[in-house]
């Protein structure tokens, strides 16, 4: 019995590490096309990588450059925002980024951020979700570990030591939790789109019935802020607001 | 000799003066003419000529020429056939001030020779309003306003503004009368005009009769006025200038002989031209504002009755590709002063500006005709689009009311052309794009890293237990501890408890060893006694028992200070009386007794 439990065990283990391997051949094949400049059909081998349900920045990077490479800046912009959701420190898909969306026709003047606003994302750029999730469990174990001590302590100095020690590592476990529930939050959401109709014209109301306020073309960033039947509430960089059908854009 | 070469020379001037006689270059021109007066000047050449050379006209005003004309006639004279062709070199001249002046002549160039013209001698006179033919009657015949007079009539007592209305010059006279000129037309302020006096056919003539007088009437000129501003306008008299002939009135000769009547005319019974000004009415017209009320926000002046349609060349296109849309209004109005509305596109079509024609023609209901603009469209973007239609309002004054006509609506379908992105980059211009796109990208990555997209650890129910297993261990850590702590603390208050019975014990297990004067198991007790029981008091460990340890603890459970001193001196005592000399059981006996009262009062300390 248990040599069958074993044996099965083994044979899954084989199968996964077999599927693996199957992925990361396509994607060295799919390296290849793209660099024989023949990116439409390494773009089709991404593609069916990412529908098996894999995904990693380099994957979705290598899928926004062939885009790219094919003048599908919408596409290309998709895949590298979509990258850059799971590495945000990442330099290179960074610089594409903004080359990409350099030559969409589009050109919308962020708001500047508030500078605290801004370190505090970029703190919380450096681990991932599951990262900050790790941490926060060991800070809390090595608090629960200072907190033991403190209570056990004999001696004032120890005691003392302890208490302050355990207060900053509240502090830090406090600030993983956050970061952790942050990004967890955004990583689970959907909730920025890149445009993909060539022209839309932005209403002032869930209709099309509703003023025309401003009309968007395709590769442009939006952050879906509500949702009504069928028409999704956006906000564009600099700040304004409007609705636009749900099926013109395609959410990450 | 002589003889002979004077019958050369006449003969050689006969046949001279016979050539310039075959050329005949004349002037003919009026002899008479008032001050004013436009009058026409000919040369007349009897053959080809070239290089005509007008005279300078110093007294007159050249009014237009020279105009030239040909005419050519054949003669058969008792058989013999003549062909002559006549030029006429034509000039308008008009008589500027009096006197007697002179036509010069003019040049022609003939068979390589230069030719002269006549000249002529003209009489400038006063405009005394009637010229002096043959008859020389010394009261020049005058013509009254009865036999000839102007009316200006309009078709419309009122209007709108914008409405149009005709104006019809009409000249009503009993004597036959020609040669009519304007002499000053009325500045139509406040109007905008149109003559449509029909100039190419016959003046209509009709016979009417007014106050008892039939009259000939004859409509000189027709215009159609538009007004442009409202109130009362008043057109300014029109003033013709013509001739009249009128019958010289011999009073001998009315009514005595019907044979002379009857024949007047034929026999040419004398005419007098007399020149006569005639002048129409001040005529006014009342011009009404259009109702405010609905008035509707499209409306931008048109006035009539007006149809107004739209065509498109084609409904399906690529994007960068061009199409024309064109709107056409038709219909009776002020056609040539209305605005096409300029039609609405969408987003991203780039609109140039529309070609407009207009076509209009005048009947006797006015001026209609048609008016296009022709829009060529170049969508920049693909997609589909509903082109809104465009309204067009124009009042009808017949009606007294706004009409609001609309345009058809189109559908388009825009594809995307394989040129769309690059005009992309022209929206996208400016200097920081260009800068950006000279750089190419990054290369691709090459380890893919690939896994399947992993949970969240955050808030599942992972995380959650881990934490929960987390506090576990740590409660349960301290529970742990503290009962240790307890149970050692219990050990400790226990010994403490039974210190004092087991120190009596001892004691009395040392009193009788005393009694049976067993000196090494008596001392042996005594001190287990005393050390035993100040171990378990103060709960030091045995291995730490020493003078200066006890001493410590004791002064540190605030025991008086001779206690602790007799306890130190005691144990001394012990160790020193089981080696020193004198009385066994004497220093057994004061030691014991020492004993017990020691631990009695440390007892009540600790």
């Amino acid at each position: 019995m248990k040599k069958l439990y074993i044996s099965i065990v083994l044979v899954l283990a084989a199968c996964g590490m077999m599927a693996q391997s199957l992925q990361d051949q396509k994607f060295a094949k799919a390296n290849y096309y793209y660099n024989e400049s023949r990116f439409d059909t390494a773009v089709v081998i991404y593609e069916s990588i990412i529908s098996e349900g894999y995904v990693s920045a380099p994957l979705l990077y290598n899928t926004g450059n062939a885009y790219f490479k094919m003048r599908n800046y919408p596409m290309a912009i998709l895949n590298y925002e979509k990258a850059l959701k799971l590495d945000p420190d990442n330099d290179e898909i960074k610089q594409n980024l903004a080359i990409a969306n350099a030559l969409i026709t589009d050109k919308i003047e962020p708001i500047p951020e508030f500078f605290m606003t801004k370190w505090w994302k970029n703190a919380g750029n450096k681990l991932s979700a599951n990262g900050w999730a790790v941490l926060s469990l060991i800070l809390f174990g090595i608090l629960l570990v200072v907190l033991f001590f403190y209570f056990t302590a004999h001696t004032r100095g120890l005691k003392k030591a302890m208490f302050f020690t355990g207060v900053l590592l509240l502090l830090l476990c406090v600030c993983s939790v956050i970061f952790a529930s942050q990004k967890s939050r955004y990583m689970a959401e959907r909730s920025e789109a890149i445009v993909m109709t060539p022209t839309i014209t932005v209403k002032s109301a869930p209709s099309s019935s509703g003023t025309d306020l401003f009309v968007l073309h395709e590769g442009t960033k939006v952050e879906i802020v509500d949702h009504t039947d069928g028409w999704d509430k956006i906000k564009i960089a600099d700040g304004s607001v409007g609705w636009m059908p749900e099926s013109t854009t395609i959410k990450y | 000799m002589r003889k002979i070469g004077f019958i050369v020379l006449f003969l050689m001037t006969a046949l001279a003066l016979k050539a310039q006689d075959d050329v005949s270059f004349k002037v003919i021109c009026k002899r008479q003419v008032v001050v004013g007066e436009q009058f026409q000047v000919s040369y007349e050449l009897n053959g080809d000529g070239k290089n005509f050379e007008a005279p300078n006209f110093n007294n007159f005003e050249k009014i237009g020429g020279p105009f030239s004309s040909t005419s050519s006639s054949v003669q058969i004279i008792n058989g013999s056939v003549t062909k002559t062709n006549t030029h006429t070199y034509s000039f308008y001249l008009r008589a500027i001030k009096e006197g007697k002046f002179t036509i010069p002549a003019a040049t022609i160039t003939v068979d390589k020779k230069k030719v002269k013209s006549t000249t002529m001698e003209i009489e400038v006179v006063k405009d005394s309003g009637s010229v002096a033919g043959g008859g020389g009657n010394s009261s020049g015949p005058s013509v009254s306003a009865k036999d000839v007079f102007l009316e200006a009539s309009l078709n419309k007592k009122s209007a709108y503004l914008g409405e149009q209305v005709t104006l019809t010059y009409k000249i009503y006279y009993t004597l036959p009368i020609s040669q009519l000129s304007i002499s000053k037309a009325p500045s139509y302020s406040g109007f905008w005009t149109k003559d449509i006096t029909d100039n190419n056919g016959t003046i209509q003539q009709s016979s009417i009769v007014r106050n008892g007088t039939e009259y000939h009437v004859a409509t000189i000129q027709e215009i159609v006025l538009i007004p442009q501003k409202t109130g009362t306008l008043t057109i300014d008299p029109l003033d013709i200038s013509c001739i009249a002939q009128v019958k010289n009135e011999n009073r001998q000769q009315r009514g005595y002989d019907p044979f002379d009547n009857f024949f007047g005319d034929i026999m040419g019974t004398s005419y007098t031209n007399v020149k006569k000004e005639v002048k129409s009415q001040p005529i006014s017209i009342e011009v009404l504002a259009m109702p405010a009320k609905d008035k509707p926000e499209s409306f931008k002046g048109a006035v009539g009755q007006f149809t107004f349609t739209s065509t498109i060349d084609k409904t399906e296109m690529k994007s960068n590709d061009a199409f024309t849309i064109t709107y056409t209004v038709s219909g009776k109005g002020n056609i040539e002063l209305l605005d096409i509305p300029r039609p609405v596109f969408p987003p991203d079509f780039e609109v140039y500006d529309p070609k407009i024609t207009t076509n209009t023609k005048n009947n006797s209901y006015g001026l209609s005709g048609t008016k296009k603009a022709e829009y060529v469209v170049i969508p920049r973007v693909s997609g589909t689009f509903d082109l809104t239609p465009t309204e067009f309002t124009y009042f009808d004054p017949a009606k007294s009311r706004y009409v609001t006509l609309k345009s058809d609506s189109y559908h388009l379908r825009v594809e995307r052309s394989a040129n769309e992105g690059s005009s992309g980059i022209i929206y996208a211009g400016g200097q920081e794009a260009i800068k950006v796109v000279g750089s190419d990208i990054h290369h691709i990555m090459l380890k893919g890293n690939l896994k399947k997209e992993s949970a969240l650890l955050f808030a599942s129910p992972v995380y959650f237990v881990i934490w929960i297993v987390m506090v576990l261990i740590f409660v349960s850590a301290l529970v742990v501890y503290k009962r240790v702590n307890k149970f050692n603390h219990n050990q400790v208050l226990v010994r403490n408890k039974k210190a004092t019975k087991i120190a009596k014990k001892r004691l009395q297990n040392a009193y009788n060893y005393l009694k049976i004067k067993d000196q090494s198991h008596f001392y042996e007790e005594f001190s287990q006694a005393l050390w035993g029981y100040i171990s378990d008091k103060l709960n030091i460990a045995r291995s730490q028992l020493s003078m200066d340890t006890v001493k410590e603890m004791m002064s540190g459970k605030n025991v008086p200070e001779d206690i602790v001193n007799q306890f130190i001196e005691l144990l001394n005592n012990c160790e020193f009386a089981r080696f020193a000399p004198g009385d066994p059981g004497k220093k057994m006996e004061e030691l014991y007794e020492k004993g017990v009262e020691v631990i009695t009062k440390a007892e009540k300390n600790l």
